[in-house]
């Protein structure tokens, strides 16, 4: 049933050889992969600085509605920049339920 | 061995399934390959012997590779989440598929490479399903930093296996629904022939949308595009009783058509054989790469390419060995995908119209049939019926539905569909040279689409069309 010419035997022997290589080196390097180096940073890259953001990002970023954003630029226009992020509840529309949610997304720099 | 590949792909094939049943270690098995090499290597003018150790080494080099795709490196996103608090963390990657948009939410693969819990960064590795809620506009290639919730897969069923399971096949361990989204403002970091394609599928769809209705629309979409997000869930039922829903998918027969459409326009422009060659092939990557790489599109293409080879380099082509190079070539990608249904259906359908045509046609005596115009229609009925035969028993496992009435089906639509095909295909093409003209194709792709739905309607409707076995 299985009768390989001599030039099959050739290729299919280099092909197996090739194939078990790739999959013991492919092996090897996921068996010794480490985790990188694991930095402590309290700088969150995922975090929205409410005194530099703009009305366009934080429409953007779709984190709270357009009509909210606006409200937070218009406060930080008329009483300038947040000193902390609580000031984020003098705002109409933010209470201490969507504070909590909103806080883990911006940070006063 | 006049098909060399059949007897690798049976043997690789039988190593992948074995593994799945069996665990094995991956070092033992490899160690045991590497002494069946080198046995096999002194054994190679021993006929019979070096045969046997050939089949065992592709065996073992099959379940190698399937263990080898279970396991993660341990930068893995899969090994490092859950560490954080509660699963919501911020991971940094680019998007590593076309995003969709469905019931409001937009979908895509996401490629981490960094990921950020409790003040702690470190860089990782993996891919992860991402779910946001948003108008932001997103592209394949885009740098992001997400900020969500991670969590496992939910074990609800996705045709005969759990979602879990059908993510796990395309190397998604994690999904994420995500509260913010910041783009870093980078260069766009995809592959630049997907960039192409996708740029084209939206292009396309675009011309689509604007000169045909809703309905016929999302059927031309899928036809043409592989896009399904579109089709009526009543037509795709409707479709799936009458064991026609092959046609709203893209297969090897648009593959087909497509390179028809290039080799008789590149023959217009009287091309010698070998440019025709050097760029059918190129077209032909980046239309399995705008179907989204689906294994029957893979299947077609790689045995285009290689009928395509064969007729360039005037040698002549083998179907079999062509298949099992098509198969080889996937299960080396993701050995997972022997169990996608998906490269089930589409393998054996071509392995029994190939196998079982010609012996019905020579079994039932129409090989000395007198009366030409009836060839084709007898052709149609058996090439369809060895197909039915073939999938029967798939079809009735996964979609727990037996359709006698798929014979009758398939001959009636498959015409059909192939003529919606050409025109969705022509109406894309008129659109671009000749926007006047696009009208009438648009007008007559919307008729056929409607001739094909109301077709199919009447034929599940015939006593005994099909019988649902849950």
């Amino acid at each position: 049933m299985f009768n390989l010419t001599r030039q099959e035997k050739q290729a299919g022997l280099f092909l197996v050889s090739v194939i078990l290589l790739g999959l013991g080196i492919d092996f090897a390097v996921k068996a010794n992969a480490r985790v990188g180096s694991v930095i402590k940073t309290d700088a969150h890259t995922a975090k929205l600085d409410i005194n530099k953001v703009s009305l366009d990002e934080l429409a953007a970023s779709q984190c709270l509605s357009p009509k909210l954003a606006k409200s937070i630029i218009e406060y930080r226009n008329n009483y300038g920049p947040f000193s902390a992020l609580q000031d984020l509840k003098e705002i109409k529309g933010i209470g201490d339920y969507r504070y909590e949610k909103l806080k883990d997304l911006f940070s006063v720099e | 061995m006049k098909q060399p590949l059949s007897f690798f792909t049976l043997a690789f094939c039988l190593g992948i399934f074995a593994a799945s049943k069996i665990h094995v270690s991956f070092l033992a098995t490899y160690f045991l390959s590497i002494v069946i090499l080198v046995l096999a290597s002194f054994l190679f003018d021993k006929k019979p012997f070096f045969h046997g150790w050939l089949f065992c080494l592709v065996f073992l080099a099959g379940a190698l590779s399937f263990e080898n795709s279970k396991i993660l490196p341990a930068c893995h996103i899969a090994h490092q989440a859950y560490v954080g608090s509660g699963g919501y963390c911020t991971v940094r990657g680019i998007i590593d598929s076309e995003p969709s948009v469905k019931r409001g939410r937009k979908s895509y693969i996401f490629a981490v490479s960094q990921i950020q819990f409790d003040g702690l960064k470190s860089a990782c590795c993996g891919k992860i399903l991402v779910f946001f809620k948003g108008e932001k506009n997103l592209l394949y290639g885009d740098e992001l930093i997400l900020n969500g919730k991670l969590y496992r897969p939910f074990s609800g069923k996705y045709g005969s296996q759990s979602y879990g399971d059908y993510l796990r096949g395309q190397g998604i361990f994690l999904l994420m629904n995500a509260r913010l989204a910041l783009s870093t403002n980078s260069k766009n970091k995809g592959f630049p022939l997907k960039r192409l394609a996708l740029w084209l599928k939206s292009e396309m769809e675009k011309i689509i949308s604007r000169r045909v209705s809703g309905v016929a629309a999302g059927i031309l979409d899928a036809m043409i595009l592989g896009e399904k997000k579109n089709i009526p869930p009543l037509v795709n039922n409707s479709m799936v009783k009458s064991g026609t829903v092959h046609i709203l998918v893209v297969s090897g027969f648009n593959v087909g058509i497509v390179a028809f459409i290039i080799i008789l326009f590149l023959r217009l422009m009287r091309l010698s054989r070998r440019s025709r060659f050097y760029i059918t092939v190129p077209c032909l990557v980046i239309y399995c790469l705008i179907t989204g790489v689906a294994p029957p599109v893979v299947r077609a293409t790689v045995m285009s390419i290689v009928f395509l080879s064969a007729y360039m380099f005037k040698r002549e082509p083998d179907i079999y060995n062509s298949c099992s190079l098509a198969a080889l070539f996937i299960l080396l990608i993701n050995p997972r995908q022997l169990f996608n249904i998906s490269f089930q259906l589409s393998f054996v359908s071509v392995l029994s119209i190939v196998y079982l045509y010609p012996r019905i046609r020579a079994i039932l005596g129409f090989d000395s049939l007198k009366i030409k115009y009836l060839r084709p229609i007898i052709d149609g009925c058996l090439v369809s019926f060895s197909a039915w035969l073939g999938t029967m028993g798939f079809i009735a496992y996964y979609f727990k539905v037996f359709s006698p009435v798929t014979v009758l089906a398939n001959v009636i639509i498959v015409p059909v569909a192939t003529f919606v095909t050409l025109c969705g295909f022509s109406l894309v093409f008129i659109s671009l040279v000749c926007p006047p003209l696009a009208g009438l194709f648009a007008t007559t792709s919307e008729s056929a689409v409607a001739v094909l739905i109301n077709l199919n309607s009447l034929l599940i409707k015939l006593p005994g069309a099909y019988f649902q076995l849950s």
